[in-house]
């Protein structure tokens, strides 16, 4: 059953795939990033297993998916740091691999704060503005430019071991940056960081994005992925299985469903376990706090209590809510066709 | 993106004090300590300190304890001893280094069975009675050489025959003019030369072209490339750091290569280690008179091939290890074992044969041996040629190691 509500899903998705980030399925973008049946294995232990991406110019695209999956290995070989077993990767029909120039037009954001701690903040950026390759003339316009984006000019002559992780989350971004590539790649570029730093570093991503490059983002944090992507993709056990507009591979995995979520103020007693797995609950939070899916959007509370109070079980809080990535990142990784 | 690399070297270095210290301050101190210690038991600096114990108060042994006051080789104790246990005690407490006991007048031979002076010293400081013994017969020669030949016609007639009378009276002169002779040397402050008495033995020292003691030359050498090895691997070691917060990631993942990168860092380690090779030689050529100067261009090249040599070791330990904690316990025993066997602490002509041969292994040991051939031997770089280039092909070897060994890591 599930199996089969996969594969449609993964059907519908190909029907939205070109969407851009307003919304319009018919508007298609210049392709940055290209991947095509991407393989790659360490060993025998197969890291990569058929992978198809497209990262338009203009969107953001958000990879999802366990640890493990092989987001990293992905990020890696569209970087052209390792050569694939099989496949290609194009950047601008270019493979990064071979060809300098392409290799230039892609960055790579670590999830580490990956900048030099004993020197400034200027000095980090004109740093990374030579080992991109820029020249002197340039080097110094997209500093003060970089600075001016991501407020940083009042910490300019700082050094970075100095500042907070939000300034050096900014400053990780904007090291990459700094040459306009067409294609950018994060891995967690926000983790560890407060609301206010995050959405700065959303707004950069926003103003990179609207003018005109192609950002991949693979991040655990699925609200931000829900907030910032325009596309994601499900990624697990080497492939990308589930590709789209989250808000429609939300409808289109859901529906009109809603999402019940019941806590408990104590460990339900094993009686109790059974009885919510048999009305299709599942723990998310085990042991005290459990989803169960109303398919109509109807359910009666009071039976639902009523019943759960005479295995001796009592509800301390009843939520009912729409799905949203997490309900579908958390349906695609128990599925067995995954 | 070499330059770049090389940039962000140098900051860091100039931003890191304790980093500045080991690579600029402590070298040139511990090369000063041990210069200061070896230009003294090397050469003719080396003073004793003695006490005098005078149980005859004899007009010789008087004129004798004048003499020692005098010499420029020892110092005498400003505690007066009264007995021999006072000596004793001083020897044992380490108040002096050894303790001069006049028991009989030295000036008759057939009086005593004992010898009229004797000398206390300290297994501990076994040197020192040797070196004190030396010295008395020197003051001996210089300063009573009426009574060591008094001594000797003594000796003679006892083992060979008795001298007549006239003859007798013929030395007795002969050794009174003598006696003259020296005090009025003294009274005009000047040497009496016993050339009959030294003619046994000659010394000839060998070259020298510097003004500096043997072991000032070798320890230059010795104590800078062991140094060079402990700063510039942590210097290395910022690779490490690098790898572990993504910066290497994030270089190779543009145009960036890890060739460009350990280019990039092995040029800067290069010039961090002869700007410090240059601090200790600086000392060595200005304060200790090494004729650094008249050999700068055998220096330069053993420098160049001592600190690339010493880059490619750092840059492989940081290219191997995964921890700073690993590289850094790694580094210690290899650089203490290295400098150990090749000679940076103890010269190897003093090791045992299987040591010295085994020390060729060691890097150490043919820096410090072709610092210490053009320094003291006056070796030219035709004769330096194996040494530097055998320091070169380790360097390049160890370059690729490191280049094949970061470029599996960053792989994986």
């Amino acid at each position: 059953m599930n199996d089969i509500k996969s594969a449609e899903i993964l059907k519908n998705s190909q029907t939205v795939r070109a969407a851009n980030h307003t919304g319009s399925a018919a508007q298609e973008k210049t392709v940055r990033l290209d991947i095509k049946g991407a393989y790659f294995s360490f060993g025998s232990h197969a890291v990569l297993r058929g992978v198809d991406l497209k990262l338009r110019a203009g969107e953001i695209f958000g990879l999802l998916g366990p640890n493990g999956a092989g987001k990293t290995t992905l990020m890696k070989a569209m970087c052209g740091r390792i050569k694939l077993d099989k496949g290609q990767i194009r950047v601008a029909g270019k493979d990064p691999r071979l060809d300098q120039h392409a290799r230039r037009m892609v960055s790579y954001v670590p999830q580490d704060i990956a900048i030099f701690p004993y020197l400034t903040v200027i000095e980090n950026l004109e740093i990374f503005g030579q080992i991109s390759g820029l020249s002197r003339h340039h080097i110094a316009q997209s500093v003060q430019l970089m600075l001016q984006k991501a407020s940083l000019e009042n910490q300019a002559h700082k050094l970075c071991r100095t500042l907070s992780g939000g300034y050096q989350r900014r400053i990780n971004i904007c090291a990459s940056i700094l040459n306009n590539p067409i294609a950018l790649i994060l891995d967690e570029p926000t983790v560890g960081i407060d609301i206010n730093a995050r959405e700065e570093i959303h707004s950069l991503l926003h103003d990179l994005r609207d003018r005109g490059a192609a950002i991949l983002i693979a991040t655990h944090d699925l609200d931000q992925a829900q907030q910032l992507a325009d596309r994601v993709g499900f990624m697990k056990n080497g492939k990308i299985w589930l590709e789209g507009e989250p808000k429609t591979l939300i409808q289109n995995y859901f529906g009109d469903e809603r999402e019940i979520i019941m806590s408990f103020s104590s460990p339900p007693p094993d009686p109790g376990i059974e009885l919510l797995k048999d009305v299709g609950f599942q723990p998310i939070q085990a042991p005290l706090v459990w989803i169960g899916r109303l398919e109509n959007g109807h359910i009666d509370i009071q039976s639902l209590t009523d019943l759960l109070a005479r295995s001796g079980m009592l509800v301390k809080e009843i939520s009912i809510r729409s799905p949203d990535l997490t309900s579908l990142f958390m349906k695609m990784m128990s599925e067995s066709v995954i | 993106m070499i330059l770049a690399v090389f940039r962000v070297m140098l900051l860091g270095l100039l931003r890191d004090r304790a980093a500045l210290a080991m690579a600029f301050a402590l070298p040139p101190i511990i090369y000063v300590i041990f210069a200061a210690i070896f230009s003294v038991t090397a050469g003719g600096d080396l003073k004793l300190k003695i006490a005098v114990l005078d149980q005859v108060h004899s007009q010789t042994t008087q004129r004798l304890l004048k003499a020692l006051a005098k010499s420029p080789d020892s110092r005498l104790s400003q505690t007066e001893p009264k007995t021999i246990k006072d000596i004793d005690d001083m020897v044992r407490k380490a108040e002096i280094d050894a303790g001069i006991v006049i028991r009989f007048d030295p000036t008759s031979l057939n009086a005593h069975q004992d010898a009229p002076i004797l000398i206390v010293s300290d297994p501990a400081r076994a040197i020192a009675a040797p070196i004190v013994t030396g010295r008395l017969l020197s003051v001996f020669n210089e300063y009573l050489p009426d009574i060591v030949y008094g001594r000797s016609i003594e000796d003679f007639e006892s083992k060979f025959f008795k001298l007549l009378r006239p003859q007798r009276e013929g030395v007795n002169q002969a050794l009174e003019s003598i006696k003259k002779e020296v005090e009025q040397k003294e009274r005009q402050s000047q040497q009496y030369k016993s050339d009959k008495i030294n003619q046994l033995v000659e010394q000839k020292n060998i070259l020298i072209r510097n003004q500096a003691s043997a072991t000032v030359v070798y320890y230059a050498g010795a104590v800078g490339f062991m140094f060079l090895l402990f700063s510039l691997i942590q210097g290395a070691m910022s690779l490490i750091d690098e790898r572990q917060n993504s910066i290497i990631d994030r270089m190779v993942s543009g145009i960036g290569s890890v060739g460009k990168i350990l280019t990039g860092k092995f040029l800067f380690l290069v010039f961090q280690g002869i700007i410090q090779l240059s601090l200790i030689f600086f000392l060595a050529q200005f304060f200790y008179g090494v004729d650094v100067v008249g050999k700068w261009r055998e220096c330069l090249f053993i420098s160049i091939g001592a600190t690339c040599c010493a880059a490619s070791i750092g840059l492989v330990i940081a290219a191997f290890f995964k921890t700073r904690q690993q590289a850094t316990i790694f580094s210690n025993f290899f650089v203490l074992v290295m400098s150990a066997i090749g000679g940076s602490m103890v010269p190897r002509f003093l090791m045992p044969s299987w040591l010295q041969e085994m020390s060729w292994f060691a890097p150490s040991a043919w820096v410090i041996e072709s610092y210490n051939a053009a320094l003291w031997q006056g070796a030219g770089l035709s004769d330096l040629a194996l040494s530097i280039s055998l320091l070169l092909i380790i360097s390049v070897m160890g370059f690729i190691a490191a280049m094949l060994s970061l470029n599996h890591s960053i792989q994986n």
